[in-house]
């Protein structure tokens, strides 16, 4: 049975806060990503800090989806990424188990924001944005 | 004199024409913005130009992430839209926004025809943009989409076909506003 766009958004969001609950928090993704995880400007052409997202990590093998980790300027992690093209919403497509890497890091807020495509994931999708900090501090911080 | 009022009538529209008041003799710069809204809206605008062979197109990235690709096999097998002996062009992605170094790409173009191009990264989005030097002609870019599938070019998405200005709007206008910019 396929699930509808407000069933897999709520399931991502609920993903996020099973995240929260976990208690096997990898130790040093705070301030530095698991090693299997690269630069987003090592593998596609952007600069290495984006604004209003950070500077992001991925494993390569979960690519487009993600888990993405963003990191302040400061090399904190302030958000957990998750893009999802809007084809496969469209298709009513699943994404289940996406990742423990940021287990048991503590979520602020969450923003699903739609991107018409970038370097990388060349196709219009939806940022689920899962946030350790404050919307305030967000537009302070992540410019 | 068309020229020049055309020049005048797109900066009236507050998009960046350089060099309006120069005489038709000599070749111009035309800017076009390569723009992302906060809303998710991509585009080049203006989205059509009719220019002069021996013109340059400047591009200039405004916000977001963008290239100026020309539909070529030479960029990536997509197919081929632009004048045969023409050469085609690619930014690669710009990291720079206006006016910061690094945000504006220049083309000169000097064979007549129509010139289609895309945004690599947002093509699939409907970001792409249409150029005519000269006379239209009957070259590739006034072909319809997929006239060679023997070629096996990676075909126009279909997304993207329907936002190119239509080669008689440009030509009649001059100037073809992209409809976000122009409110449409």
């Amino acid at each position: 049975m396929k699930r509808p766009w407000s069933s897999l958004v709520a399931g991502s969001i609920a993903a996020g806060f099973l995240a929260v609950a976990g208690t096997a928090m990898a130790a040093n993704v705070l301030t530095k990503p698991p090693t299997d995880f690269k630069k987003v400007s090592t593998l596609v052409k952007l600069p290495d800090f984006l604004p209003g997202l950070g500077t992001l990590y991925v494993n390569p093998s979960t690519l487009p989806i993600g888990p993405y980790l963003g990191y302040d300027h400061k090399g904190h992690l302030a958000n957990i990424i998750y893009m999802v093209p809007t084809k496969d919403i469209d298709a009513h497509k699943n994404f289940e188990d996406l990742g423990s890497a940021a287990s048991g890091v503590k979520i602020n807020h969450t923003d699903i924001v739609f991107n018409p495509g970038h370097p990388g994931v060349e196709e219009p999708h939806y940022h689920i944005i899962e946030w350790l900090i404050s919307p305030a501090a967000v537009k302070k911080d992540m410019q | 004199m068309n020229r020049i009022l055309r020049c005048m009538a797109a900066t009236g529209a507050a998009i960046a024409l350089v060099a309006c008041a120069a005489s038709p003799a000599f070749a111009r710069v035309v800017e076009i913005r390569m723009v992302q809204t906060p809303a998710g809206e991509a585009y080049f605008d203006p989205a059509g130009i009719h220019i002069a062979p021996g013109d340059t197109v400047r591009w200039v990235q405004m916000s977001g992430f963008h290239s100026t690709t020309a539909y070529a096999p030479q960029n990536g097998n997509h197919e081929l839209r632009i004048p045969a002996g023409a050469k085609p062009w690619d930014s690669d992605i710009l990291l720079a926004d206006h006016p910061k170094k690094g945000s504006t790409f220049e083309h000169v173009f000097t064979v007549p025809g129509v010139y289609d191009y895309f945004c690599k990264p947002h093509e699939m989005a409907g970001m792409v943009g249409r150029i005519i030097v000269g006379d239209p002609g009957d070259g590739p870019g006034t072909q319809p989409f997929g006239y060679a599938p023997d070629r096996h070019w990676n075909p126009v998405p279909e997304a993207a076909q329907k936002d190119f200005p239509p080669a008689a709007e440009i030509m009649r206008q001059g100037v073809v506003r992209a409809p976000q910019a122009a409110g449409k």
